[in-house]
């Protein structure tokens, strides 16, 4: 049982293993991009803002480069996103991020990307109109595509942590609830490869 | 050497974000204001702000009391207990401005703090035992109770800082029962139906015409259901964090009356249609005109204010004289205001209850300031020739105290009418 288990292993990593192989022989060049991307943006199903908050649309821009490894690249970015339009209550965030993305080792036609990060984000309330900066983590995952060669083309989506709870309560009303925010953004996205080969 | 260049790019960027990162550590909770409300949004059906007066009988309309239509079986009383209401609000709106300026779209002239539906029934059971859905959820049956009393909490949004000086009442149906169309000889011929809730349910729509237009309004182009506005309420929502009560007040209970209408089947045959609705105490309900019969609106009237709770002080009323048997009410208004009786609810009003000496009544959750103390009571009601002594529930008649009362927070003070600069006369 033991050897079949092994024999199906090896079988299955042999042709992976060679694949990677070649792919970190390949030897590195700076490959930055720029890209953009828009599409629905919601807080979190069953957090305490999505009560009040609805899906609406968010866009942003973003940078990228592989660091000295073809597998690892530091990503930064920054996006407006609009939450809550139905009804009197609304949330601006516009948040600032850098992030280091994991690029899946494997030669297929899609790129996929795991990405974490850190940052701040500009948040702004309806109808009080009150603002803040509040400290912000960032997980995200993409795929993508190349269409030719500038042009990638894919989907991301991201996930956004804004802290909060390190604010105290307003003096005037200590019995405010502090929450965190909880957010996820889904983007078509397009992004050139500005020094293509 | 690029490649090292390249390095120093990246490491730049990322000191930027974390930067960013540690530089937002202070300030205002923004997400956490979305989630904690500053408003409680109270709805009322009286006149007093607290403290109401139980349920009274339903006055009678002089249509009802003398002339043709005063015969049995018309003129048997419709007792307050077997009043059933069906109240449909489809959200209440404030508004800086009085009015809606021309070609101005409503979504930017309102604030819209409290759009969702509420419903307040007397029975979730509709006829042939269908149950009316939405008035058994959300325990909407008890709301009407509490409506009738010390308020429900109406659920709403944080309001912008500002003054308001327009808050509405949206209206989507006002339905009462029993109403009961008679043949030409007075018997009865039906127990009128209609649909509330998606089920039919006995009763009388008064919100398609009868309590929506006023009778001058011959067009029928002023809609006063849809909504019930007070123009001068001057709401002011300050700009802190501080969690504060609004109070809306329509004035409904205690004013039900036992109407009539000859034509009820809205043919020329004397059929008459007798029903429950608010008293006619701003213009005579013509029971007989076939054109306005179906037109009593104007007399449901509707006040706002706000408290920010601990930051209250309440005014005790004190006089000798027993409680009178009409309805009669202790009210203030902010010292300097007018107050007119039959525009606008006062500021905020209680009952008078026996208690030493003779009379009192307690006027609570009143914001520190000085107010006009005023005693208003029932005396007067509407026939055909205008308005005569009688009683129809609206307190139209008033005595100002002339004392004014200063308010300070978590205190009270107390006013002894004798001591009034003005005599109370006109309501003794």
């Amino acid at each position: 049982m033991k050897k079949v288990l092994l024999f199906i292993i090896v079988t299955i990593f042999l042709p992976y293993s060679s694949l990677w192989a070649q792919y970190e022989l390949k030897s590195w060049s700076f490959q930055p991009q720029a890209g953009v991307w828009f599409g629905p943006v919601a807080a979190v199903p069953g957090t305490e803002l999505s009560r009040v908050l609805s899906t609406y649309l968010g866009g942003g821009i973003f940078g990228r480069a592989n660091l000295p490894s073809n597998m690892f690249h530091s990503e930064v970015g920054a996006s407006y996103n609009v939450y809550g339009r139905v009804g009197q209550e609304k949330l601006q965030v516009s948040p600032i991020y850098g992030a280091i993305d994991f690029k899946l080792p494997i030669e297929f036609a899609l790129n996929f990307y795991f990405k974490g990060g850190a940052g701040g984000s500009y948040v702004k309330n309806s109808p009080e109109n009150h603002s803040n900066w509040l400290p912000t983590g960032f997980f995200g995952f993409e795929t993508s595509f190349p269409a030719g060669k500038w042009v990638n083309i894919g989907l991301r989506a991201d996930y956004y942590l804004l802290y909060e709870k390190h604010l105290k309560p307003p003096v005037d009303n200590p019995g405010m609830k502090i929450i965190n925010g909880h957010f996820i953004n889904i983007g078509l996205m397009l992004n050139v490869n500005i020094l293509a080969d | 050497m690029k490649n090292k260049k390249t390095v120093t790019r990246i490491i730049k960027f990322i000191s930027i974000t974390g930067l960013t990162f540690l530089y937002t550590c202070t300030g205002t909770p923004v997400l956490s204001d979305l989630v904690n409300s500053r408003i409680s949004l109270i709805l009322k059906g009286t006149y007093e702000t607290n403290d109401p007066y139980p349920q009274g009988s339903l006055y009678m309309d002089d249509a009802l009391t003398s002339g043709t239509l005063a015969v049995a079986p018309l003129n048997t009383s419709i007792l307050s207990s077997d009043v059933n209401y069906f109240i449909d609000i489809a959200g209440i709106r404030v508004a800086k401005s009085s009015t809606q300026p021309t070609g101005s779209d409503s979504s930017s002239y309102w604030s819209m703090f409290a759009e969702e539906r509420q419903v307040l029934c007397s029975t979730a059971t509709g006829l042939a035992g269908y149950q009316l859905l939405d008035c058994l959820s959300d325990n909407n049956v008890a709301k009407l109770g509490q409506f009738f009393g010390e308020g429900f909490q109406y659920k709403a949004v944080d309001l912008p800082a500002g003054t308001y000086q327009r808050v509405a009442v949206f209206i989507r149906k006002m339905v009462t029962s029993p109403a009961t169309l008679y043949d030409t000889n007075f018997a009865v011929k039906e127990n009128l139906t209609t649909i509330f809730d998606n089920r039919t349910i006995n009763g009388i729509n008064l919100s398609d015409e009868i309590l929506q237009y006023n009778p001058s309004d011959t067009l029928k182009s002023t809609p006063l259901l849809f909504p019930l506005d007070v123009k001068n309420a001057h709401i002011v929502i300050p700009g802190d964090n501080k969690p504060y009560v609004m109070e809306v007040r329509i004035f409904m209970h205690n004013l039900m009356m036992q109407h009539v209408i000859s034509n009820g089947s809205k043919t020329t045959a004397i059929e008459p249609l007798t029903f429950a609705a608010v008293s006619d105490w701003q213009a005579n309900h013509a029971a007989t005109d076939i054109t306005k019969s179906f037109s009593m609106g104007g007399n449901l009237l509707m006040n706002a204010r706000i408290y920010v709770p601990g930051n209250t002080g309440s005014i005790i009323i004190n006089e000798s004289a027993a409680p009178a048997a009409n309805k009669t009410y202790y009210a203030v208004v902010p010292s300097g205001t007018t107050f007119d009786p039959k525009t606008t609810l006062p500021y905020a009003a209680t009952s008078q209850s026996a208690g030493a000496p003779g009379s009192t009544g307690t006027i609570k959750n009143l914001p520190p300031g000085t107010y006009d103390i005023y005693k208003t009571c029932d005396t007067k009601r509407m026939d055909t020739t205008g308005e005569v002594a009688g009683f129809d529930g609206f307190p139209e008649t008033f005595d100002n105290c002339g004392t004014p009362v200063t308010v300070t927070a978590g205190a009270s003070s107390t006013l002894d009418l004798a001591t009034c600069a003005t005599v109370i006369t006109l309501c003794p």
